[in-house]
């Protein structure tokens, strides 16, 4: 699910940053950052990528990400923090 | 005390064998709930890691002291679940289930209205109810939520509802009672139920009130909340840049017309006498100064 839903932002050519803002209840946090590693693994993502992953199973999702993360996959620790990097980075002002 | 539940619930999850109602009855279980049974019929006689399953409610009931239901089965069978519980006289149910349709909602709902009216529903499509540090039936990470008081939540959304739990505890204000009425358009909780239950709560003594655009629930609650409520209550909505007549995420969460912005919410909240935040964050700033001006 995660895979797909980033294949479809990234064939938008409008879209400058990617804001993955997930809050785990019954949505599992590894299950999503798997997903970002594989969509990772099959396209090549156009725009820089931030990730804010809470709740369920959010340990082991901040550990798959680290596999990943460089300076255009970038995790941030809360909500805030990550609108305002994804803001940075799409070129827009931050308030 | 905490409001609807507290540590001596006993629960019993109908769907426990499933995928995500044995994943959530047993971390509900690891954090202290009193997860007492399970229920699926045909599987009576079985177990899940000790929890006994049963093929009926009645029976799960009757052997176990049960007083409340998790319901983690999916939409074609959650609704016949929900009555079943009511009918075999679970006092309070949370239903988890997101996709029932709205017809069957409210259908559950005047049937519950009528003949179990000792059953209080909570949700559809809601997280569930966690009172920290005594139990926590649902879908919440217990992590995130600080026990004690004094506040108390009440929330629409999901992730809307473990933000105000996060938020709150970076701050480290406590929470008596942390209640998902969930998204759908028919819940079987409101908020209306949730801030009475908080008025009278002697331990709650400020409200954290979230809701997102679609219908009239938080012009309903802002009503309440200027005629009834003696409690401080700050309140956040979600949804201010949605576009109208677009659904977003939830059944419930569609703006119709000009009913049911995010602006007209926040202004009968604001003219109500709540306090309301712009983002989550600031919700959980403002009643942490709120908290700390309680004597």
């Amino acid at each position: 699910v995660m895979a797909n839903a980033l294949e479809v932002i990234n064939s938008d050519p409008k879209v400058k940053a990617i804001f993955v803002n997930i809050f785990g209840g019954i949505t599992r946090g590894d299950d999503v950052a798997n997903g970002i590693v594989a969509a990772l693994g099959r396209v090549d993502i156009q725009a820089p990528m931030v990730i804010r992953l809470d709740g369920t199973n959010a340990t082991e999702a901040r550990e798959i990400l680290k596999t990943v993360e460089s300076d255009r996959v970038i995790s941030m620790p809360t909500m805030l923090d990550g609108a305002r990097k994804a803001v940075e980075l799409a070129g827009g002002v931050v308030q | 005390v905490s409001i609807f539940v507290d540590e001596n619930t006993k629960v019993v999850v109908q769907g426990l064998t499933g995928g995500q109602g044995r994943f959530h009855g047993l971390r509900n279980r690891a954090y202290g709930t009193k997860v007492v049974a399970g229920v699926r019929a045909g599987k009576g006689g079985e177990d899940v890691e000790g929890i006994p399953v049963f093929n009926t409610v009645a029976e799960a009931k009757a052997a176990t002291g049960a007083n409340a239901s998790f319901v983690s089965v999916p939409p074609a069978g959650a609704p016949s679940a929900i009555l079943e519980a009511a009918a075999a006289g679970i006092p309070f149910v949370v239903c988890i289930t997101e996709g029932i349709p709205a017809h069957d909602e409210a259908r559950i709902f005047n049937i519950l209205q009528r003949e179990h009216s000792g059953t209080r529903l909570l949700g559809p499509n809601c997280p569930g109810i966690i009172s920290p540090g005594k139990t926590n039936i649902g879908i919440t990470a217990g992590e995130i939520a600080q026990p004690g008081g004094p506040v108390g939540i009440v929330s629409r959304s999901g992730t809307l509802t473990y933000q105000a739990l996060y938020e709150l505890k970076q701050l480290g204000v406590g929470v008596t009672t942390c209640v998902g009425i969930g998204g759908d358009p028919v819940p079987g909780t409101n908020f209306i139920d949730c801030l009475a239950a908080f008025e009278a709560d002697p331990e709650t003594r400020a409200i954290m009130m979230f809701g997102e655009i679609g219908g009239s629930e938080e012009e309903k609650a802002a009503e309440f909340i200027a005629r009834e409520m003696s409690k401080p209550v700050v309140a956040y909505i979600a949804g201010v840049t949605a576009p109208p007549g677009k659904k977003m995420g939830h059944a419930g969460a569609i703006i119709s017309g000009s009913k049911g912005t995010a602006q007209a919410k926040m202004e009968a909240l604001s003219d109500a006498g709540a306090k309301v935040a712009l983002n989550p964050t600031e919700a959980g700033e403002i009643m942490a100064s709120i908290v700390a001006g309680l004597n």
